[in-house]
């Protein structure tokens, strides 16, 4: 029967004391508030206690939710304002670019290739702006509308589309400067292989 | 609005039905722009493919046993309640009912303390007006003290205010002896 009911309808349930109904809503999105998590805060027990304390607010915010969003819009909210406290509670460990290798070898699979750009790609992501980086989270991952988003961030609707749009310039800048880096890295390796080859050759 | 903005939109499914067929056609003829909506498709598909997150390993139990320790906080939760507000109602003390003469009391009272007031200030103008008669007066009937006291005032002071608003009910042998004791 719960499974038929919309969120807002075991919201009321719950509201007027039926507690054992907060458990539909935690089935219903306990997936989803994971997956968000994951994607700010990368490890998973982070990640599991971002979920935890998502559902705990909710529910003792319960009264003060007024149905202007969506449930899981306001769930979500909550969810990504917790992460962003984990985040900044532990600001000095986010990934360091530095660290993230540019160029990839010429003789690497493409599958490393793969690997190594999409390493670069979510280093990159997790340089830009919480605003800017939580829009594209939930645009590109999520596939959320740009008024869910906007929901979800407490922000007009075309702040939540600008943010997303400078997001996706900005790795668009990044990337295709390091594409030139990457393109400049293969052809020094390769002259260094080619002069390696011939000093062999000349010693042979 | 820049080019790849438009496209941007475009691909976003943000622009109204007519202008979409307009970008559309463009799209069929623009290698340029082709160009650029491959780029920004193949950036979303890079992005989305780089996600780190993949919970397919994830069991049913372990959905379970985190439901479970979500709902075991729940029921150690005080029941949500409606927030108390934060405003307090005031109640006015209920007017005691009043005397139906005490309005005209109250009004004679007013005009009385009204006329002292007026009294009051009718007294204060006319001490300063006889105040300064008093000085005219020694001043026309001795020039010569009239004169040293001014000597010794700044424009700023009453007297000189008094004497400079009144000279001309001097004679002129007042005022010559009055400058010609004060040079």
């Amino acid at each position: 029967m719960s499974g038929e009911m919309t969120d807002q309808e075991v919201v009321e349930l719950v509201k007027s004391g039926n507690r054992a109904m907060f458990s539909v809503i935690v089935r219903r999105h306990q997936k989803n508030l994971l997956r968000l998590s994951l994607r700010f805060v990368k490890d998973l027990d982070t990640a599991e206690d971002v979920v935890q304390e998502t559902f705990i607010k909710a529910y003792e915010r319960l009264t003060t939710f007024e149905a202007r969003a969506s449930f899981k819009s306001w769930l979500f909210q909550i969810a990504v304002n917790t992460a962003k406290n984990k985040l900044r509670a532990r600001r000095d460990e986010v990934s360091d670019i530095d660290n993230v290798p540019l160029a990839v070898a010429p003789v690497a699979e493409s599958s490393l290739v793969h690997s190594a750009v999409a390493k670069l790609i979510q280093a990159y992501i997790d340089m830009l702006p919480i605003k800017q980086k939580t829009a594209l989270v939930l645009r590109i991952y999520e596939d959320l509308s740009f008024k869910e988003i906007a929901e979800i961030m407490e922000c007009p609707y075309d702040t939540a589309k600008a943010n997303y749009r400078h997001a996706l310039m900005k790795l668009r800048d990044q990337l295709s400067e390091d594409n030139e880096l990457r393109e400049w890295s293969e052809e020094v390796s390769g002259f260094f292989t080619e002069m390696q080859q011939r000093v062999a050759e000349v010693e042979s | 609005m820049s080019r790849m903005n438009w496209w941007l939109e475009y691909l976003e499914g943000e622009l109204d039905s007519k202008t979409r067929l307009t970008m559309s056609a463009l799209l069929r003829k623009s290698k340029r722009d082709q160009a650029a909506v491959d780029e920004i498709s193949s950036l979303k598909e890079d992005i989305r493919t780089s996600s780190p997150v993949d919970m397919s390993s994830m069991s049913e139990d372990y959905f379970d046993a985190l439901h479970d320790k979500i709902m075991a906080q729940v029921h150690e939760r005080p029941a949500p309640s409606r927030k108390a507000p934060s405003w307090r109602v005031v109640y006015l003390p209920v007017p005691v009912p009043r005397n139906p003469w005490s309005w005209i009391k109250s009004s004679a009272a007013f005009f009385v303390v009204l006329a002292i007031s007026l009294q009051m200030i009718q007294n204060l103008k006319k001490s300063n007006s006889s105040f300064a008669e008093q000085i005219l007066t020694k001043a026309k009937s001795n020039p010569s003290d009239f004169a040293e006291m001014l000597s010794y005032q700044s424009g700023d002071d009453f007297f000189v205010d008094v004497a400079s608003r009144n000279l001309d009910d001097l004679t002129i042998s007042q005022v010559e002896d009055m400058v010609g004791k004060i040079q």
